[in-house]
């Protein structure tokens, strides 16, 4: 029904009635005046002009009061879904074999979509309108279709109303993920369209750093209330991708020694994989002549193969290989290519480490051949890298010394000794045997020590560490990691009876010299089976800077519990290592020698790294993984192998360096981590692309500056996508962004029970009242009418004769 | 067989009672070495770089026409990668004499921790060398000294005795059996004769080099560990130079100390043993006795690769052999002939016989005692060519299950061991040094 009103303020209403009243006294008092010319007018003509201007003064009036007509009309709308289908990159890999609606041993998660877009289209185009969009960093509208009450057409294919996803390549070519922004802005299109819920087909991995929840927020409000309901395709997995991510070594390897490398390797293919990993090396200056990655291939020869078992995620292997040529050498670890593997090219890693003839030189002195001297002499000469020179002060004076390197004589000045690496101090004799330990040779001992070298001082019996204090106190009590009573000799007199249990301190479990497993359950199984002792060295207690790695564990009336009789010290640029047990060969009981040569060998390795690495290599710097994109989160680890430096670095701050392609360096702070491991954490962040070289270095507090540690590591920044990066569904994210809107949640679990999805789709149409005004006095006839009411009463007025 | 070759030899030699005993102990030590060169034989691979700054031995291992002796193990914990690698190296660099003297012998390590201590040291078997110590321990004399049926207050057993203690982990005054070692110790040292030589007055009438050898190996043993015993270095060394003057003029030693007369290739191989510990410990030794003795071992040699007793005459033993080996071996000889069958006859005598057998065995503790030696230093698992061309499966460890089966069979009720002269000492020591091998805590028993 028409209603009339006006587009006129009702204060102008009021003035025009005004007006008209005044007119009407104006058109009286005229009419008075003109009654005598009226007269000779019939009653019939007088009222015929009154009328004719009365109705002119009403139109002009009615006119000035903008008189409008609304026409009312009421329309019912389908209420709109609109659907978010998943272009990114990230929807072209495979989709979840347990997925029900993967047809075939390989299934895209974009094929998957095409599939649950055909389930949910035809029943839900009956009552709604549907916006097909798809989306990766934006939003783009494909298709606007509306209810088939309208259209009476059924859908035969969905697919083909979304040609991008139908047969085309580039269908999934988004780089990035953003379901917030795209979310957002499909709730923003929709207007005041009725909106039965959104739709988002996904895999549901967010790279955009956006978070999920302004999306919630959104879907919450009371301007839109719309659930969001998600299907989410792919699974909480990764695909199916065995990953070389890194291979780490020492840059420097000793020829004809073990060297040992580290493969990072992640598992995204099995919770528990059985496989290999194999080694293989070439020559580095071929290696990079040969142009193709395919003539680099044939340059390699296998070295080393050992089967693995990988859990799911991120481990770190060992494969060791004994390198027979010197130089620049490459090592390739390749892993094989598993079936159904995402990406193949990702299966190996080199390293190039150059090769050199290294030994450590070793000066075994021995006051007598005790049990120790006989079976210690072989495990040191059984080590490769060893090159041994035994000295018994104790042999008659024509005695031929043994070793790899005989001696006739004890080195004398600092030169001599400074061609040792190591020196064994096992309970030698300072005074009464016919080749005492001189002022000098102390002298030359500590030299080589504090240049890098390692002592071993082993307390025994026999001697004593006493009587070595006694005459050369001064550079001995400072190089000891253990304080000795110079008036504490050995009992040699009493019976040692009574057995006792020595056991690691904390930092002893974490020490190199006392693993003998990589495992720790079956270290600690190792270690509860060595035999008893019965004699320990005399000890105070531990030295200043010193850390204790062994001490007795059992309380017996000549050995008290809690002693200490093995601790460590870093020494300027050396190391010393003191041992108060003189019967380490019952460690020879119940694996044979295993144990035994490993301790020692550990030990003079450790004492000699300095030497043998061209530095201490105590430390490791390294990073999660060796490539990254640009601005992604870069961990920076710096591991302490040693506990005794881990001892001395403990409140300490430290910082990476990390140097730019183009020049530059950015300052990292390596924090102490958190979980209590031994190492220094630190994040960082760049834009920058290249190769980027991080370099730790520590330098002593004291006052004759030494490089505690100089650690390099290189690692590369590159462009690459994020939508890689990381290949598992977020199921969690989206089944959060579902149930906190009101929507439904499905996944390769529930994808049976899509159907139900469309009982959540109200389909009441939305009634729409629409009113139309029409001015009624702005027109042609009102002008005609008025035009012809004026010229009426005109032409009556000169007909009759009253103009 | 065998029965008929011990025989013969005591009838050859024509010694005494004891004198035969000890010489069959002298012909079991000689195996021992030999068995220590046949784990050394694995050849080196080709294009495997020789370390130059080591003297490698004069001849190059015997080719492997046997299996490695070093063997596969029978269980292990756990392999470290480095651990193999290095061992893998090591076997194939082979075993090394390190510096300028062939005493040094290192032979390569496994690269796994072995578990054989388990599987041969049974409760069972740790019992019988508890009962066994323990009567060692209560038949100790006053003096430290031991007095067996036929040895009185003898400086061999006692040494025996000390040695048996020793592989159980004691050392002088430390120790369970501290207390014991140390009075046997005084005990040798008490009996140090003027000329050098130690030995006591219960000692073999036809001269005291056995107990002087096993003394002086005991002594030898002790001397790092007995700060409170500082004569025992004189001992030593005052007994070596009596084996050294003792030399006869065919290169050899025999039971006496005079330098007149035939040597025998028992004693002589014994001596050269103790003369290699003695070096090793820092003693000199004249490199010019140990050449002669070695000489005197070669004429020894028969065109068979078998060794004579002494250097006339025609019969051989494959265990004389052995003895010939040990001294080949301590002039830096690794590869002989006579090794393979030297240890492939202890192996296949074993395995042939029952245990009710070997039991009953003239000497079968000596036997057990020196094939014990020989058996661990050759490996845990290996096949010997047994008589007939067949290759059967051996090793120290199904060897040693074999021979604690005799022991226990014949362990007496307070834990003895006994020969059939009614000795109950010397035997016990051999046997609970036997027992005790796997632990690897005397150096006689090496790898």
């Amino acid at each position: 029904m028409p209603k009339l009103t006006t587009m006129t303020s009702e204060a102008v209403v009021v003035l025009l009635l005004l007006v008209a009243a005044a007119l009407v006294v104006f058109y009286t008092y005229i009419y008075h005046r003109e009654a005598r010319q009226t007269r000779r007018l019939t009653r019939r003509q007088v009222w015929t002009l009154r009328l004719l201007r009365v109705g002119a003064a009403v139109l002009v009036i009615f006119a000035l009061a903008r008189p409008v007509l609304t026409i009312t009309e009421h329309r019912s709308e389908s209420p709109v879904v609109p659907i978010l289908i998943d272009g990114s990159q990230s929807m072209t890999f495979d989709d979840a074999r347990e997925n029900p609606l993967v047809r075939g041993p390989r299934q895209s998660r974009y094929e998957s979509a095409k599939i649950v877009l055909d389930k949910l289209m035809d029943p839900l185009i009956r009552k709604h309108d549907i916006r097909l969009y798809k989306f990766s960093h934006d939003l783009k509208l494909i298709t606007a279709l509306d209810s088939r009450g309208e259209k009476g057409k059924k859908i035969e294919d969905a697919a083909r109303l979304f040609p991008d996803i139908d047969g085309r390549p580039d269908a999934a070519t988004g780089g990035l993920t953003d379901i917030t922004a795209s979310g957002t802005a499909g709730l923003n299109n929709m207007g005041d369209s009725k909106v039965s819920g959104m739709i988002v087909i996904t895999d549901g991995r967010q790279n955009s750093g956006a978070p999920l929840a302004k999306l919630i927020e959104l879907a919450q409000s009371d301007r839109v209330k719309v659930p969001v309901h998600t299907v989410v395709l792919g699974s909480e997995y990764p695909l199916r991708d065995l990953r070389l991510d890194d291979l780490n070594g020492p840059p420097d390897a000793s020829l004809g020694d073990v060297l040992t490398l580290q493969a990072k390797i992640t598992n995204d293919i099995d919770d528990s994989l059985a496989t290999e990993l194999t080694l293989y090396e070439a020559n580095d200056e071929e290696y990079k002549k040969a142009g193709t990655a395919e003539a680099q291939k044939k340059l390699f020869r296998q070295v080393a193969k050992r089967p693995i078992r990988l859990r799911r995620g991120q481990q770190a292997i060992e494969i060791s290989c004994i390198p027979e040529t010197e130089g620049d050498r490459v090592f390739r670890a390749e892993l094989p290519v598993m079936a159904d593997e995402v990406n193949v090219e990702n299966n190996s890693a080199v390293l190039t480490v150059h090769v050199a003839k290294k030994g450590l030189k070793v000066l075994l002195i021995a006051g007598e051949p005790g049990r120790e001297y006989d079976y210690l002499a072989p495990a040191l000469l059984r080590d490769p890298v060893i090159n041994l020179s035994c000295y018994l002060q104790s042999a008659d004076v024509d005695y031929k010394q043994q070793g790899n390197t005989n001696i006739e004589l004890l080195p004398e000045t600092q030169k001599q000794w400074s061609y040792f690496d190591v020196a064994i101090l096992l309970d030698v004799d300072p005074v009464e045997h016919k080749h005492p330990l001189t002022v000098q040779q102390i002298a030359g001992l500590e030299s080589m020590v504090s240049k890098g070298g390692g002592l071993l001082i082993v307390g025994g019996r026999n001697q004593g560490l006493a009587k070595l204090l006694t005459v050369h106190a001064l550079k001995l009590r400072e190089m000891l990691p253990i304080e000795i009573d110079k008036n504490d000799h050995p009992q040699i007199d009493r019976f040692y009876e009574e057995s006792f249990t020595v056991g690691r301190t904390r930092d002893g479990r974490l020490h190199p010299v006392l693993r003998m497993n990589g495992d720790d359950r079956k270290n600690e199984e190792i270690w509860s089976t060595f035999p008893k002792f019965y004699w320990a060295h005399p000890a105070v207690k531990i030295a200043r800077d010193s850390i204790s790695l062994l001490e007795t564990t059992s309380d017996v009336p000549t050995i008290p519990k809690g002693r200490c009789v093995m601790a460590v010290k870093r020494y300027h640029e050396g190391s010393v290592v003191y041992l108060g047990l003189d019967s380490v060969w019952l460690w020879r009981n119940p694996y044979e020698d295993f144990d035994y040569d490993k301790f020692w060998t550990r030990t003079i390795r450790y004492l000699g790294e300095t030497k043998l690495k061209g530095g201490q290599q105590q430390v490791t710097l390294s990073t999660d993984r060796r490539s990254y994109a640009p601005g992604e989160t870069i961990t920076l680890q710096l591991r302490v192998l040693d506990p005794a430096l881990m001892n001395q670095l403990a409140d300490q701050k430290l910082y990476a360096k990390v140097a730019m392609p183009k020049g530059g360096e950015d300052m990292i702070l390596l924090e102490r981590s958190a979980d209590g491991e031994p190492a220094f954490i630190g994040t960082y962040r760049t834009k920058r692309v290249g190769s980027l070289k991080a370099t730790a270095q520590h330098t002593g507090t004291d006052s004759e500056a030494k490089k505690l540690f100089d650690v390099k590591y290189e690692f590369q920044v590159q462009h690459q996508s994020l939508e890689a990066k990381d290949t598992s569904a977020d199921l969690e994210g989206m089944r959060v962004l579902s149930e906190s809107t009101g929507g439904k949640h499905f996944n390769y679990r529930n994808m049976n029970d899509l159907a139900t999805l469309l009982d959540d789709f109200p389909a009441d149409p939305k009634v729409i009242t629409r009113k139309n005004p029409v001015d009624i006095w702005d027109g042609l006839t009102f002008l005609l009418i008025f035009l012809m009411l004026v010229s009426a009463e005109w032409s009556l007025r000169k007909w009759w004769g009253l103009l | 067989m065998t029965e008929q070759r011990s025989r013969t030899v005591r009838s050859s030699t024509r010694l005494p009672r004891s004198t035969g005993v000890l010489a069959f102990l002298a012909v079991g030590l000689m195996i021992v070495l030999a068995g220590a060169v046949v784990a050394q034989s694995t050849p080196r691979p080709r294009g495997t770089p020789r370390a130059s700054a080591t003297p490698r031995p004069s001849a190059s291992p015997r080719p492997s026409a046997r299996p490695d002796p070093a063997g596969t193990p029978t269980s292990t914990v756990d392999a470290n990668e480095e651990d193999r690698l290095r061992a893998m190296r090591e076997k194939a660099r082979g075993p090394q004499f390190v510096g300028e003297d062939p005493a040094f012998l290192v032979l390569p390590r496994k690269g796994e921790r072995s578990q054989m201590v388990a599987e041969l040291m049974t409760p069972k078997v740790r019992e019988m060398i508890r009962k066994s110590l323990d009567y060692l321990a209560a038949k100790q004399e006053a003096d430290g000294g031991y007095s067996d049926t036929q040895f009185t207050s003898n400086t061999g057993v006692t040494a025996l005795a000390c040695l048996a203690f020793m592989a159980e982990g004691s050392r002088p005054r430390v120790g369970k059996y501290g207390r014991a070692i140390d009075r046997g110790l005084e005990f040798l040292l008490k009996n140090r004769q003027s000329g050098g030589v130690i030995a006591g007055k219960g000692s073999n009438p036809l001269g005291p080099a056995y107990e002087n050898c096993f003394s002086t190996l005991a002594l030898i043993y002790a001397y790092g560990d007995c700060p409170h015993l500082p004569v025992v270095r004189d001992t030593i060394s005052r007994s070596v130079q009596a084996i050294a003057h003792a030399q006869k003029l065919d290169g050899g030693w025999r039971y006496d100390f005079g330098r007149e007369g035939q040597s025998d290739m028992s004693i002589t191989a014994n001596t050269l043993w103790v003369l290699r510990s003695a070096k090793k410990s820092g003693f000199t030794v004249a490199a010019d006795s140990v050449s002669r003795g070695v000489e005197f071992v070669t004429k020894c040699a028969m065109p068979d690769g078998t060794f004579r007793y002494r250097t006339f005459g025609n019969h051989a033993e494959p265990s004389i052999g052995g003895t010939g080996v040990i001294a080949l071996c301590n002039n830096g000889t690794l590869a002989h002939p006579l090794i393979g069958p030297a240890r492939d006859a202890i192996s296949y005598d074993y395995d042939r016989y029952t245990i009710e057998d070997l039991k009953n065995r003239r000497y079968i503790v000596f036997g057990i005692f020196y094939a014990s030696l020989a058996q661990y230093m050759c490996g845990d698992q290996f096949n010997y060519k047994a008589k007939g061309g067949e290759v059967k499966p051996g090793g120290f460890i199904p060897w040693f299950k074999k021979a604690t089966a005799v022991l226990a069979a014949m362990q007496r009720k307070d834990g003895e061991f006994w020969d059939e002269y009614d000795n109950t000492l010397y035997p016990t020591a051999m046997s609970v040094i036997m027992l005790q091998s796997p632990l690897g805590y005397l150096p006689i028993y090496e790898r």
